[in-house]
């Protein structure tokens, strides 16, 4: 049938694209390995998943990684769906995150769902020797508090303890 | 058919779908806008459930300036008080200054004209919306009322509700004697409110109730609340108040030969007679309620029987009977506690050695007695009364003195039972009295020293004192008032000569003194008020029963004063606005925390421990605010109650937060590791463990501080135990058991 075709051609353009963009991304870019911190499914842990990233903006491609969640299974996503990081910038050591409205709308909230979330971003930008502090920014604001429990005028250094 | 149509006739079944999946209805409903029916005026659609109304007929209705940002699909209004409210095509989220609330629809794109949902957007601009869903009708309006305070009135038996402007009001009638429910129609809770009345016997809630656009104030009592019988409620000028009188709560013949006495509240001075045939003793004690209950008589050689009465309503007096078994009588014995009188068998007693000497009248009694002490005026006396006593050789008649204070003492038989001194004094003076053992027996010491002797202020520069001098040692209560703020000193046992004393004059933080004669639980009372300009707090630096009485007031909030008190701080985790985490079911964190934060304090209350909490409504404290309340109290422990979430349904039990940069690190340590204790015994889920975080309330607090996570309400099983009230209470049970083991350590240590 003509409709079918007419699917199918749809398709196939699709995928060239997506093909031709991936091309070009690897092309320009050189990957390095970053660690991604992601949770324990009974949220008591935080667990590095080594993952290759592009070095051109490497901090923020670090945490777009982040967002887009853990490759091994038994591990959990560690910030909301629709989060979008808008920028890292680096002043002397330390680093400011900005994020969306999104990670504060989306989050799932508890002590244990706020600190999962602030410190898979803090401990995955601290591996990177020049960033010993991290602070969290929604929409270029800086916001009292991510789900009730963390202040976020702070700005927060690795946290040893909650890595397993 | 040509692909082209193909792609058209797609195309269009495409949109169609997408058109369906969000109807859009005209609505119905009626509108009517600060009373005034505005139906026809204004446009407003209906979908998923949400009144949504044409944006810029909102703007002009509220005379705010609406920007419409078309590039990023944005609305922004401006209203005339400067709120802000930011709104996307697409987004539920409704932005309000900093904070954003969720809608169902959010800004609806509709026929080219932008529709905002009604209820999210016109709450920030400071109205009330009511929906009357029956009669299709939506009444919007600005609340007319804001409430400012809630607090017991100056003395104790009343709740006085502090309002901008006097509201329609009503009592609601329950089934439950124990609670009292105000209705306040059009009103709204400042954004500075507190509650001040939760105590021992009380405590308080306020409900917003959306659909009827009213507050409820809901106050729950331990007993029934007796209102007083003509209308318990009156109205002054910015207030409400609600008068109840206490209920007695006991009586009983004590071990040790007493009548005890008590109530829910103040006993005011009763009135006793005696009757014969049988003999019996009447004790009358004014606005006092009758209340169910067990008189405890042991077998005793004094009181064969005891009836209880409500003996008048108007005025309220409850009458106690006792048929007596001989011709005995009982005297009342000075109080140490407003709630509570006894009485005791005055024993038969020979008084002698009557004398005056040093500002004193004294004598000595064979057996213990309790001297019936009162002032007279014009001209001044004080009155001594001496019940089943007789002379011996040295009480005499009269002594002539004219000393200083005193002129003469005569002394008299009363009437068959009683022995009458009377001191003429040269000026109405303060007085009180102490018993010695001496070898035959008691004496008695009246002392008559204590007057003011001078009050002054003294500025330093970080501090305001106010100083009380008086000539002897007095009892006094120190008090703390708002509108305007005030420090109110009660003075017991001294004599009003502050019309002769120079005042000093206002400066500093203060800015009014006053004095007066004031008349609490039967005793007399001088009240000295400070007013203030300003108020960060205050100290007292000296001891019960003084000559001098230091009153230190900080000039600026920053200085902190002693963090050792003996508050709890109750910390119920998010509300308002902010749910805290949502189980799978829709319960809310918020709510879960306030039902388990107010069982806490109705606990701890119960142990007799002082409670603060942080909010006991559903309203959105920041957690700045909630640290900055704790700071400012002198508060000893810090709990803040909430349950926990991840993104998925597995992650369970519980857990307590300290902060290792709290001052009090290793106290918060410890109740982080009592509360988990008794948490892993009582409530039995998994131990999670205490762990050391710098959450905010834990970290800025100036006292020991934790914080507690109940449960996963995102766990489906957690969430029902969660909402259940028999599981919240076994959880505030572990909670206040772990705060009575903390502080019983501390008295240990
Ligand atoms: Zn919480």
């Amino acid at each position: 049938m003509k409709n079918r075709k007419y699917v199918y051609l749809l398709l196939i353009i699709a995928v060239i694209l997506l093909l031709v963009g991936l091309y070009q991304i690897r092309q320009n870019n050189q990957l390095v390995e970053s660690k991604l911190y992601f949770a324990t499914p009974d949220a008591m842990y935080l667990v590095p998943e080594n993952r290759l990233v592009e070095k051109d903006q490497l901090y923020l491609n670090t945490i777009k990684e982040l967002l887009v969640g853990p490759e091994n299974s038994e591990l959990r996503k560690t910030v909301p769906d629709g989060v979008v990081v808008n920028s890292v910038s680096l002043d002397g050591k330390l680093a400011t995150v900005d994020f969306n409205e999104a990670l504060i709308e989306k989050h799932w909230g508890g002590s244990s769902g706020e600190l999962i979330t602030i410190f898979s971003i803090v401990n995955t930008l601290t591996q990177f020797s020049e960033i010993e502090e991290v602070k969290i920014t929604i929409a270029g604001e800086t916001r009292e508090t991510l789900a009730g429990h963390m202040g976020l005028d702070d700005s927060f250094e690795f946290n040893q303890e909650i890595v397993k | 058919m040509a692909a082209r149509h193909k792609l058209l006739v797609v195309t269009i079944i495409i949109f169609c779908l997408f058109s369906l999946s969000q109807p859009v209805q005209a609505a119905d409903n009626k509108l009517y806008f600060n009373g005034k029916d505005i139906s026809d005026e204004v446009e407003t659609i209906q979908q998923e459930g949400e009144l949504l109304i044409k944006a810029r007929q909102f703007a002009k209705l509220i005379n705010a300036e609406l920007k419409w940002q078309p590039a990023i699909k944005t609305l922004r209004l401006t209203g005339s008080n400067g709120e802000v409210v930011k709104l996307m095509v697409g987004s539920p989220y409704i932005q309000i200054r900093k904070n954003a609330i969720k809608s169902k629809t959010g800004l609806v794109l509709n026929e080219g004209h932008t529709f905002l949902p009604l209820a999210g957007v016109i709450e920030a601009f400071g109205y009330l919306i009511e929906f009357n869903r029956e009669e299709k009708e939506v009444y919007v309006f600005k609340p007319e009322t804001v409430i400012k305070e809630i607090c017991w009135s100056e003395d104790g038996n009343s709740l006085e509700v502090i309002v901008d402007e006097l509201p329609p009001y009503r009592i609601v009638k329950t089934d439950n004697p124990n609670k009292i429910i105000l209705e306040i129609d059009k009103a709204r809770v400042a954004n500075e409110f507190t509650d001040n009345v939760s105590n021992n016997n009380f405590y308080l809630q306020v409900k917003n109730i959306a659909d009827s656009a009213l507050l409820r104030l809901i106050i729950t009592s331990k007993y029934p609340i007796p209102f007083n019988r003509d209308g318990g409620i009156s109205e002054e000028e910015d207030r409400l108040v609600l008068s109840f009188l206490p209920q007695i709560t006991n009586i009983a013949w004590t071990k040790n030969d007493m009548l005890m006495i008590e109530a829910n509240g103040n006993i005011n001075k009763p009135e006793v007679l005696y009757l014969e045939d049988p003999r019996r003793m009447v004790i009358d004690i004014p606005s006092l309620m009758f209340n169910e209950l067990d008189i405890n008589l042991p077998d005793n050689e004094w009181v064969k029987d005891i009836r209880v009465s409500q003996f008048k309503y108007d005025p309220v007096t409850l009458r106690i009977v006792l048929e007596m078994k001989n011709n005995d009588i009982l005297q009342e014995i000075p109080r140490e506690a407003g709630d509570m009188i006894a009485f005791k068998p005055a024993k038969e007693t020979v008084v002698d050695n009557l004398q005056y000497k040093n500002g004193q009248i004294r004598f000595d009694s064979t057996a213990e007695l309790v001297p019936d002490l009162f002032l007279l005026e014009d001209p001044a006396r004080l009155v001594i009364n001496l019940f089943n006593a007789e002379r011996g050789a040295s009480f005499l008649e009269e002594i002539e003195l004219d000393k200083q204070l005193v002129r003469k003492i005569r002394t008299a038989r009363f009437d068959e039972q009683t022995i009458r001194i009377v001191a003429d004094l040269a000026e109405m003076t303060g007085y009180g009295w102490r018993e010695e053992k001496i070898e035959q027996g008691y004496r008695y010491l009246i002392e008559l020293k204590n007057k003011f002797s001078a009050i002054n202020l003294v500025e330093s520069p970080d501090y305001q004192d106010i100083n009380i001098l008086l000539t002897g040692g007095v009892d006094y209560e120190i008090k703390k008032f708002s509108y305007p703020h005030r420090i109110v000193v009660d003075i017991e046992g001294a004599v009003d000569n502050t019309e002769n004393l120079v005042l000093p004059e206002p400066k500093g933080l203060i800015q009014d003194i006053r004095t007066s004669r004031y008349e609490l639980e039967g005793k007399e009372l001088v009240r000295l008020v400070f007013e203030l300009k300003e108020f960060n707090g205050y100290e007292v630096k000296t001891d019960p029963a003084t000559k001098k009485i230091n009153i230190h007031l900080p000039k600026e909030e920053k200085i902190a004063l002693p963090k050792q008190g003996d508050i709890i701080v109750i910390d119920a985790g998010h509300g308002g606005f902010d749910p805290g985490a949502i189980g799978q079911n829709g319960l809310e964190e918020k709510d879960v925390n306030l039902e388990v934060a107010l069982r806490v304090a109705q606990k701890l209350k119960e142990a007799g421990q002082k409670v603060v909490l942080t909010r006991s409504s559903d309203k959105f404290i920041s957690l700045k605010q909630r640290v900055r309340l704790a700071n400012s109290l002198p508060a000893k422990l810090f709990i803040s109650i909430h349950a926990n979430s991840f993104n998925n349904n597995i992650s369970s039990g519980t857990e307590t937060y300290y902060s290792d940069t709290n001052t009090n690190a290793a106290a918060s340590k410890k109740i982080a590791q009592l509360i988990q204790e008794e948490m892993t015994e009582k409530v039995k889920l998994a131990d999670r463990g205490i762990k050391e975080e710098s959450f905010y309330v834990v970290k800025y607090t100036r006292m020991p501080a934790a914080l507690l996570e109940i449960a996963f309400i995102s766990n489906p099983h957690e969430e029902v135990l969660l909402g259940q009230s028999t599981f919240q209470e076994k959880v505030a049970a572990a909670v206040n058991e772990a705060i009575l083991r903390y502080l019983q350590l501390e008295v240990a240590e």
